[in-house]
Formats: structure tokens, sequence, C-alpha cells
């Protein structure tokens, strides 16, 4: 459950998001059962027939970073390594992205809390995660995991 | 004047390019500014930066893109424009990872 005030941030920034993922080719949906949780469709660049499916879950807006993860579906399992792209930092066994804009990164890396890479709470940090995961298969992208 | 100054000073001056650079979590509103077509990548990259009160480090490094390709450093805002006036990059933070 997430708190009155990450509820309005998100509210604020989600338009952009959405904006953002859309110019791309994608989708943002909010979870409807799940408040603080979306799920975006996206897809490469260069591979525009294949779409990622990723859960961003808020516990806390910005505060916090979100978890994110691959799934085979909007709303769907989020547990299968074929759902992840092959992405440098990108684990499918692990199932988490170990980078500095997640919480499975952070809760790898506690360092980050303190040094340069601290989660930003400026601007609009959700945009941020949605431009770095969308930067990701458009750049550094090595094909869907197996 | 000689010939040549004529020559120069008869030569139309480029149009600049509106260069804009926008970075979600950077402090303040976008980086903005009129840029002469021969400017490079690299020297708005340092600019937008430096508006964005952000710094490469260990293991991390900045760059722009354009059109969600990267923009090459050398590039001039010129070229990248192509027949517009205005060009739009984001600034992107590669991140390392464990």
């Amino acid at each position: 459950m997430i708190d009155t005030e990450t509820g309005l941030v998100l509210e604020r920034d989600e338009p952009d998001v959405s904006d953002f993922v859309t110019e791309n080719g994608g989708t943002l949906e909010a979870d409807a059962g799940e408040p603080g949780v979306y799920w975006l469709t996206l897809r490469p660049r260069e591979q525009p027939d294949e779409r990622y499916y990723v859960r961003v879950a808020w516990s806390v807006y910005p505060g916090a970073p979100p978890s994110v993860k691959f799934a085979i579906a909007v709303g769907g399992a989020v547990n299968v390594t074929a759902s992840w792209p092959i992405v440098p930092g990108y684990r499918p066994g692990n199932l988490d992205i170990c980078a500095p804009f997640t919480a499975e990164g952070f809760a790898t890396h506690p360092e980050w809390r303190t040094n340069s890479e601290r989660w930003p709470t400026n601007g609009n940090p959700f945009l941020w995660v949605a431009q770095t995961l969308q930067n990701d298969l458009d750049n550094r992208y090595g094909g869907r995991s197996g | 004047m000689s010939s040549a100054e004529k020559t120069e000073s008869a030569k139309p001056k480029p149009k600049p390019i509106e260069v804009v650079v926008t970075f979600p979590i950077g402090q303040g509103g976008p980086f903005q500014q009129d840029e002469d077509p021969a400017v490079t990548v690299g020297v708005v990259l340092a600019a937008a930066m430096e508006h964005f009160k952000v710094q490469a480090q260990p293991g991390s490094s900045y760059y722009l893109t354009h059109d969600g390709s990267r923009a090459e450093d050398s590039s001039s805002v010129g070229a990248i424009a192509g027949k517009a006036h205005a060009v739009k990059f984001t600034l992107v933070k590669e991140l390392i990872q464990g």
C-alpha cells in the first residue's frame, strides 16, 4: 500500500512517462488492483517486433527506487528468465537489474545509497527509470534471454 | 578591405540551431541555448552537464542521445539538426552495474 503523497506525486509524473513510452512505440498502464504498480510495454528500436513487459513497483515515491522486473505479459508472472532482455547489468538468472535505478540494485549494493550513485529525488525519477530502460533496449541490447 | 575580406563578410551568417537538452532528474529546467551549427555534441554535453550540475564519476559517464541513438561527441549540432533549426537531446547517465 502506498501513502497519499506517493500517490499524488506519481499522478503528477505519470503523464510525462506515458508520453515518452508512447513516443517510443510502447505503453504504460497502471495496475488495476495495486496502487504504485505500473506495467510498461517496451520495444527495442532495432527490433520493433519484440515486446518486453516491465513491472515497475513503487513503495515510496520519489523517495526510494522501484522494484523493476520483466514479466511474461502485462499483469503476468515475473519469474521467467525468457521474459528478460540481455543487457549489461540485467541478470535474468537472478530476476533482477543490478544498477542504481532499481530497489534490487540498491539491495545488492548498499554503498550506492551514500555515494555518487545514490537514488535521485529531483525532477521526475519515474521518467528517468523509463528512459533508462528504453535507452538500454535501444543502445545496449543483446537479444532475448533464453 | 581586401577582396578576401569582402567575400568573407558577404557570406551569410549561418542561422543558429536551437539546442535543448532534457534530463529528468536534473536540477532546474531543460538546458536551452542557441548554438552555431558547427558546435559539436561534445561541447553541448559539457555545457548541459554543468547546467544540470552533474559530473562523470568512476564507473559512470554521461552522453547525449538524439531520437534514441547515442550522439557522437564529434558530430556537429548542424549535421544532426539537418534542415531543421532546432535539435533536442536527452542526457543519459551510463550506469555501472554489479
